[in-house]
């Protein structure tokens, strides 16, 4: 997975939201041990002390934790997991629904289209 | 001593052409900073003015609350926008040099560097392409464990791939007491590595800010801001 | 810190030294063989022969002078380009001070300027080498001796160095003022040098001037005064005096510019 970052918004932010998508799709297992502020930052290409604010705002939200020692983790929290996931699927279909509807679909075609595509995945 | 940098009404004339107007800066340690602006701006002569290479004609400028001299060049390591080593040596000859004198050279880290991009250190400096030489240099300066980096245009004249590669070398030796200057006039590139940018416009400040913050309130990344900011 | 600019110093400019020395002994080693000199003085026609001894006493004249040329070229360019140049960037951003900069240079200058000295003297007497020679030198060593003592002969030793040391800090101010303008830098600094030289020779003369009418050596009949050691020290020791004081002020300028009147380029 690739970082996906642009420049005309801050950092941080999207710091926090791909760091969440990582944690959501596993790519940061629930439990496992973070890589180092400067792994990150090195990875992202962004500044490491704008890695180490996103890295602290996540854990003031519980997604990850510090022991004193060890390092950072992901919680193991699943059930916090779980809603992250939850609140980052909501907002994607709230964009989706958003642009389905700026295209002029009503809510009947936008279900139909949404059967078809999803029928079609499982053939 | 919290300001690794402070400058006070720096000013700086050159046959009655004012560079620098009233330069006013605290720059705290551990930040890694764009000086941005266009050419002529007086990024260059400030950071001149911070090497000693050049005296102000008025005003203040501490490094590490010492007035630039021989102290002040022991805690910063520059790379000037020009080629500067001398031609006769070999690669391993110019490291046993900023080894002999530089208290904070790691020559482990150069040499690792240089396997890396599978430099023989045994090369003359005479022979190698322009863009060899620059990641030299490059490797050199960050080589060391300085307090103030000042990297003057590090990327401009370098194609795409070299210039990810010296983003990646700054980050990866990134020191975070150190603070690194970079000045450039290639905002697209860089503004990620960013923590503040320092706007130089005819010479004077029009703006210091952190990125995210600018990229909050206007919407915009930095390059398209100085775009703005600098519109001929 | 000075030991460490002076290794490098050395090693910047042995390179091109050195090689040059070794060729003018090697040069001399071949003439004192082939005996060029002699041949010449015996032929009575001109042949092939005639023709390569005369290349070879040619080459070696020419090597002498060339000697003495690049060990000077090689002063000036190093004090350029190293401190001027783009190097310039490198070594004033070392944490080293600048009269450390300027000594380092000074010495390693009048090292290799003393080397080359000492190496056409060798040379020449590599070529007249004959059996004899060591007695002719010894009585030679003996009549200056007699003309000036030994303290004389110091003296004089003595007296060359600083007028040595002087002159290449006449360079250096030379092209340190002439690195002050703008454009055409190089000839600015050959302006320099000759207001530079032309004043230190008014100096002089007036010294001179001083010392002689000083020493009663302007009146009548001063023709008759007899040559003394001690009139020796008389001139020598203030011109030296007013050498030193002068390379001081040189050297405090070349300090003064290159601090505070930078301007790399």
């Amino acid at each position: 997975m690739s970082w996906d970052l642009s420049s005309d918004r801050p950092i941080y932010t999207q710091l926090i939201e791909q760091i969440e998508l990582r944690i959501c799709s596993g790519v940061y297992p629930p439990g496992s041990k973070m890589p180092s502020v400067r792994d990150l930052a090195q990875e992202a290409s962004v500044n490491p002390n704008t890695m180490q604010r996103a890295l602290a705002g996540l854990e003031e939200t519980g997604l990850l934790y510090t022991c004193r020692t060890s390092g950072r983790f992901v919680t193991e929290d699943r059930a916090r997991i779980k809603e992250v996931k939850a609140r980052l699927a909501k907002d994607h279909v709230k964009a989706f629904l958003k642009k389905m509807k700026e295209l002029g679909f009503d809510h009947e075609e936008i279900l139909e289209i949404l059967r078809d595509f999803s029928g079609g995945d499982k053939k | 001593m919290t300001y690794i940098l402070e400058s006070e009404n720096l000013t700086k004339e050159f046959n009655g052409i004012t560079v620098l107007k009233n330069v006013n800066l605290k720059i705290p340690r551990g930040r890694i900073i764009g000086l941005l602006g266009p050419n002529g701006s007086g990024k260059t002569t400030f950071i001149k003015l911070c090497n000693a290479l050049l005296t102000p004609t008025s005003g203040k400028l501490l490094i590490n609350g010492k007035k630039p001299g021989v102290e002040t060049k022991a805690v910063i390591s520059y790379l000037p926008e020009r080629s500067y080593l001398n031609d006769w040596m070999k690669v391993s000859e110019i490291i046993g040099f900023f080894r002999d004198f530089y208290e904070d050279f790691n020559a482990h880290k150069a040499y690792d560097m240089l396997k890396s991009l599978n430099l023989n250190p045994n090369d003359k400096l005479r022979n190698m392409s322009k863009g060899t030489k620059e990641k030299v240099q490059l490797i050199l300066v960050m080589s060391r464990e300085a307090q103030l980096y000042l990297l003057d245009e590090p990327i401009g004249g370098v194609d795409p791939a070299a210039r990810d590669y010296i983003l990646d070398t700054i980050l990866r030796n990134y020191n975070e007491d150190a603070t690194l200057i970079l000045s450039t006039h290639l905002i697209a590139d860089i503004e990620k590595i960013l923590d503040e940018v320092i706007f130089l416009k005819e010479g004077q400040v029009v703006m210091q800010q952190t990125v995210d913050q600018i990229r909050e309130e206007s919407g915009k990344s930095i390059d398209s801001l100085f775009r703005e900011v600098f519109k001929c | 810190m000075l030991r460490k600019l002076m290794k490098y110093e050395i090693k910047a400019t042995a390179r091109i030294i050195i090689p040059m020395q070794l060729a003018l002994l090697i040069f001399s080693i071949i003439n004192r063989l082939i005996n060029p000199f002699s041949s010449l003085e015996k032929a009575n026609s001109f042949n092939l022969q005639v023709f390569i001894n005369a290349m070879s006493i040619f080459i070696y004249f020419a090597l002498i002078v060339g000697v003495i040329a690049i060990t000077l070229v090689i002063v000036i360019q190093r004090f350029y380009k190293n401190l001027l140049g783009d190097e310039g960037y490198l070594m004033f951003t070392l944490p080293v001070k600048v009269n450390q900069h300027l000594l380092s240079k000074l010495i390693t200058a009048v090292f290799w300027m003393i080397v080359s000295g000492l190496s056409l003297i060798f040379s020449v007497l590599i070529i007249s080498c004959r059996s004899g020679l060591s007695t002719e030198l010894a009585e030679l060593y003996k009549a200056l001796k007699n003309m000036f003592g030994t303290t004389g002969l110091i003296g004089i030793g003595l007296y060359i160095l600083i007028a040595l040391t002087h002159g290449i800090l006449v360079i250096y101010s030379s092209i340190s003022l002439g690195h002050q303008v703008n454009n055409h830098k190089i000839i600015a600094s050959f302006a320099a040098f000759c207001i530079l030289y032309l004043i230190t020779q008014i100096i002089l003369a007036i010294l001179l001037l001083l010392l002689a009418w000083s020493y009663g050596f302007l009146e009548i009949g001063a023709a008759d005064l007899q040559f003394e050691p001690a009139m020796l020290y008389k001139i020598l020791l203030p011109v030296s005096i007013v050498l030193i004081l002068l390379g001081i002020g040189h050297f405090l300028l070349n300090n003064y510019v290159l601090k505070h009147r930078l301007n790399l380029e």
